[in-house]
């Protein structure tokens, strides 16, 4: 026969015509073919095939549908008639995957959120910052840095076509002060395409032009309101004052929505930044570093392209500076970094505008979620199978019948899913529940808008599926090989291979859990370590309070009179930076003996007199500041130990050695003790302490008798509003100050301590009812055993031993994966807890003792249970 | 018993008078040869299976030939059931045309 039919109706007609097991439908249209080919030739018989195909489709696959749509009510009929009966079976599964896909759903959102930041921007895709590497300025342990110089935004719309825009920012913050009320407001100096660049919704005044006179100012909503309540503010004048205590009037040109907080840097207000000090100097310079600059490169223009002509850049204009010309090896590398990644790529980058995230978070947090949902679905596949037994009389019964084995995939599958749903809907009501904590745990935005996105519930959707598919996958396929013949007699016994697997997966569930746990004693002790620890200051009491009003320092010797006068308050100084987190270096040291080529990195911080004493630090050598001997025309300086170090001296050899900063002369006239200046992240390093000139000063440091603090501070606010009207009143504790340093640590921690615990939770309950289901089919056992004789003892330790042992080597693979898991962690903090046995000793003895008190739950029940009870049935 | 209908009244007789090559294709030829008319293989396939249900014809399976690319034939046969519905209709038929063909066709 050299005629054959078309193959792919050929195909698609076997397909539809699935219940004809003999095929002599098939055959007829074959023969038939044949002999159209052979009268009416080949055309015509091809074309009667394929009409064939299409007489036959439409009934068949009515059919079809018909069909399977009936059994998939039968499916599900049975499906909540099994969860109705067994109740504490199907809770079990229920809650865990509830809880499990809660937790992978508010992730989920956390990452969402994470991964949004400032893609509201119009032409975010195509707009960077550029951010620079000085080769030879390391600074806080990275020499990346956000900031780049004042003229190179405008500079590089000028000489490259392709960039469209260009702005920067500064973002030093500032007084605003309208109607004689001054309040502290976060905000930016901003010149050139700003709005281009930064898109937000105007309320009020002209986007194009807002920014153009340098004395413009553009506030948000709630700020406009703060200043100037439901007057019209376009058109009002506000003072803005400096950090550095200069004044300037502004106007406003625009009101806009308060920004979304999916943004790497927040405001209040934007203002021209041409009225800031020095900004003619800082235009000029382009060895001074201070603000972010932001490009937006035409439509179809490439960021790589562009990247390469970076490098001529800074040998055109960086190079010029006096500063790089003394220092040729410094010269910047400038790297374009993608407007959307700022947010997950910053952390290396000193001077953030806020707080960068992590993607190691959002690495660590992925993890967990996932982690979290298997556990729940490893309940389900354990629970499923190991309940194969009372479901095996219906298998066999629905093969008898004529079901195919693809049918019992179906129907167990399809329970699964049923399961998984609910679930969801549990979970759903969850993430309600909970997302109002969860949002505040990471600090993030998350609003219960999300209800309202389609995307949430297709997301859900997909998810349940996904889940239900999963999870049902290995019970189905195992069930529906279940051989009918062996089922009926009743000589199905749970399988040894499927017992292995089951094993393996409560060793694997419990393996996790063990590991989670391990971190989280890991992380809450090297937290509690920090918290706790003696950084060599003492925080305690002590209160900062903030001060820009240059006119304040004139009069300190006054205010400091005053101050001493609250019965509050024993001690008054003043610093520079903030004591715990000193973070102004310098390389422009000079010291004696001194070699050529010879340069020390030195922290510096300027101070009143008292504030050794304020915090407590140790003069270990030598002497600290006192009224009494120090020159006016000489600096006291004292250095700490680790710079004693750093230049080689013994204690007693650094005292009178003649020392010189930022090119003051003076004389080493003590030594401190080392003691943390920065956050325990950093290793301490040189730090000089110097009695600095105090309008330099931003903080006055008091230390209080702790008693009365309410009333303390308000004599405290008395005293400086009245020595500085028209600047707000800011004051902290220091300790407190301390701790928000460690936030993120804290809320990490904290995050990661209840995602643990939920999932030692969830594997409880699955192994409470794998116990149960286990410990039931053994009553009658157990009945006997009691018969003959064994107490309570041995059948709890005969019911208990097989999973402890379980739990027992979980336990075993855990120790070295969560031993080295912690060791990574703990590599970011140059100041940590040591992995004692203690750690691990503890997670054991917790994990342990829950496995347990969930096993003998069930167990002790059965053990005393009456064997009466169980051997009378039969 | 439900009288015959006259497809399956002429189907009947197909597979009767085919015997042991009362398939499909033949079954449909032979009505085709009867009538005069064109039947399609699908008009065949419903009285079959009708019939079949009726248990008027059973069926086997029988050996498969190249020309139907190896694969089997059904071949129908008359059950007494059917052999007797077709002697009712018979006699049904004849009582009915009785005195009627000299009215038709005149006398002859």
């Amino acid at each position: 026969m050299d005629h054959r039919p078309p193959e792919i109706a050929e195909k698609l007609l076997t397909k539809l015509l699935y219940d004809d097991v003999w095929k002599t439908t098939l055959g007829d249209f074959e023969e038939h073919y044949h002999h159209l080919v052979e009268t009416e030739g080949k055309n015509i018989a091809n074309r009667w095939y394929w009409s064939q195909l299409f007489r036959y489709a439409p009934s068949k696959i009515v059919h079809k549908f018909y069909w399977s749509v009936s059994m998939f009510k039968n499916y599900l009929k049975i499906a909540f008639r099994n969860l109705k009966n067994q109740k504490s079976y199907s809770f079990i599964n229920i809650m865990g995957l509830t809880i499990g896909l809660a937790c992978f759903i508010l992730i989920g959102l956390f990452i969402r959120y994470e991964l949004s930041y400032d893609s509201f921007h119009t032409h975010s895709e195509r707009t960077f910052r550029v951010v620079e590497q000085q080769p030879e300025n390391e600074y806080l342990g990275s020499n990346w840095f956000a900031i780049t110089a004042t003229a190179m935004a405008a500079t590089m719309k000028q000489d490259y076509p392709e960039v469209e825009y260009a702005a920067y920012f500064t973002n030093s913050g500032a007084i605003l002060r309208a109607n004689n009320e001054a309040f502290d407001a976060y905000g930016a100096g901003a010149d050139g395409d700003f709005f281009n660049i930064f898109t937000y919704t105007w309320y009020r005044g002209n986007e194009a032009t807002a920014l153009d006179d340098p004395n413009s100012i553009i506030l948000t909503q709630s700020m406009a309101e703060t200043l100037f309540g439901n007057e019209n503010p376009i058109g009002q004048t506000l003072q803005q004052v400096y950090p550095n205590g200069r004044e300037t009037e502004k106007t406003v040109t625009g009101v806009v929505a308060d920004p979304p907080k999916n943004s790497h840097f927040d405001f209040q207000y934007i203002a021209n930044d041409q009225t800031t000090p020095y900004y003619e100097y800082n235009l000029n310079e382009w060895g001074n570093t201070n603000v972010y600059t932001f490009i937006t490169l035409r439509d179809g223009a490439s960021a790589a392209d562009f990247s390469e002509k970076l490098p001529d850049f800074a040998n055109t204009y960086t190079a010029s500076s006096q500063y790089y010309q003394d220092n040729p090896d410094g010269l910047p590398n400038y790297v374009l970094q993608p407007l959307e990644d700022i947010h997950l790529t910053s952390r290396h980058l000193n001077f953030n505008p806020s707080a960068a995230g992590s993607m190691n978070t959002v690495y660590m947090l992925s993890v967990i979620g996932i982690i979290i949902l298997l556990i729940a679905c490893v309940n389900y596949m354990n629970l499923a199978t190991a309940r194969s037994l009372t479901r095996a009389k219906e298998v066999g019964v629905r093969k008898v019948i004529g079901a195919y084995q693809s049918n019992l995939v179906m129907q167990f599958l399809s329970e699964a899913v049923v399961i998984s749903f609910l679930g969801i809907a549990g979970a759903v009501a969850l993430v309600a529940l909970l997302l109002p904590t969860f949002s505040g745990l990471v600090e993030r935005e998350l609003t219960s808008q999300i209800f309202l996105q389609w995307e949430f519930w297709g997301a859900s959707l997909i998810i349940s599926l996904v889940v239900g598919a999963f999870a049902g996958s290995y019970p189905a396929f195992y069930m529906s090989k279940l051989k009918p013949i062996l089922i009926l007699k009743s000589q199905v016994k749970g399988g040894k291979g499927n017992a292995f697997f089951r094993n393996l997966l409560v060793v694997g569930q419990f393996t996790i859990t063990a590991v989670l746990l391990i971190g989280s004693i890991v992380v809450f002790q090297q937290l509690q370590f920090m918290r706790t620890t003696d950084t060599g200051l003492n925080r305690e009491q002590v209160l900062t309070v903030s001060n820009r009003d240059p006119e304040l320092w004139d009069r300190f010797e006054t205010v400091k009179t005053e101050l001493l006068k609250n019965p509050g308050v024993e001690m008054v100084s003043s610093s520079q930076m903030n004591p715990i987190y000193m973070s102004s270096s310098t390389r422009g040291t000079e010291w004696e003996g001194q070699e050529e080529n010879e340069e020390l990195t030195i922290y510096v911080s300027p101070v009143g007199f008292d504030f050794t004493s304020i915090l407590d630090l140790e003069v270990i050598a030598g002497r600290a500041f006192s009224p009494d001997l120090h020159k006016e025309m000489e600096k006291d300086y004292l250095i700490n130990e680790s710079a004693v170090r750093e230049l080689g001296w013994t204690n007693e050899e650094a005292l009178g050695k003649s020392f010189q900063v930022w090119g003051n002369d003076g004389t080493i006239v003590g030594v401190v003790k080392d003691f943390h200046f920065q956050s325990l992240d950093q290793p301490i390093a040189p730090l000089t302490i110097m009695l600095g000139p105090e309008f330099t000063h931003r903080h006055v440091l008091l230390k209080t008798n702790g008693q009365n603090i309410q009333e303390t501070i308000a004599g405290v606010e008395h005293v400086i509003k009245e020595f500085s009207p028209g600047y707000p009143f800011s004051y902290s504790f220091l300790d407190e100050r301390y701790m928000n340093m460690y936030n993120e640590h804290i809320r990490l921690g904290t995050l990661f301590n209840y995602f643990s615990i939920l999932a030692l939770f969830i594997a409880c309950m699955g192994l409470f009812g794998l116990a149960t289901f286990i410990t039931e089919q053994r009553t009658k056992e157990i009945g006997i055993r009691k018969v003959l004789g064994a107490d309570v003892i041995q059948i709890l330790t005969l019911l208990n031993k097989d999973f402890l042992k379980l739990v027992g080597i979980s336990f075993v693979v855990a120790v070295p994966l969560g031993w080295f898991l912690s060791r990574y962690w703990l590599e970011d903090f140059a100041y940590r807890i040591d992995l004692g046995p203690a750690i691990f000793l503890t997670a054991g003895v917790i994990v342990f003792g829950i496995a347990l008190l969930t096993v003998s739950a069930k167990s002790l029940k059965t053990a005393t249970a009456n064997p009466v009870k169980s051997l009378r049935s039969e | 018993m439900k009288l015959l209908t006259r497809s399956e009244e002429y189907i009947l007789l197909a597979v009767f008078k085919l015997g042991e090559d009362a398939y499909s294709i033949p079954i449909r030829e032979k009505l085709i040869e009867i009538t005069g008319k064109n039947w399609s293989l699908g008009a065949i396939y419903m009285p079959l299976e009708r019939l079949e249900k009726r248990r008027l014809i059973t069926s086997h399976f029988s050996e498969s030939t190249p020309e139907r690319g190896g694969r089997h034939k059904r071949i129908y046969s008359l059950t007494e059931a059917g052999k007797e519905s077709l002697r009712e209709i018979y006699t049904v038929q004849q009582t009915i045309w009785q005195g009627v063909p000299q009215l038709i066709f005149g006398a002859a």
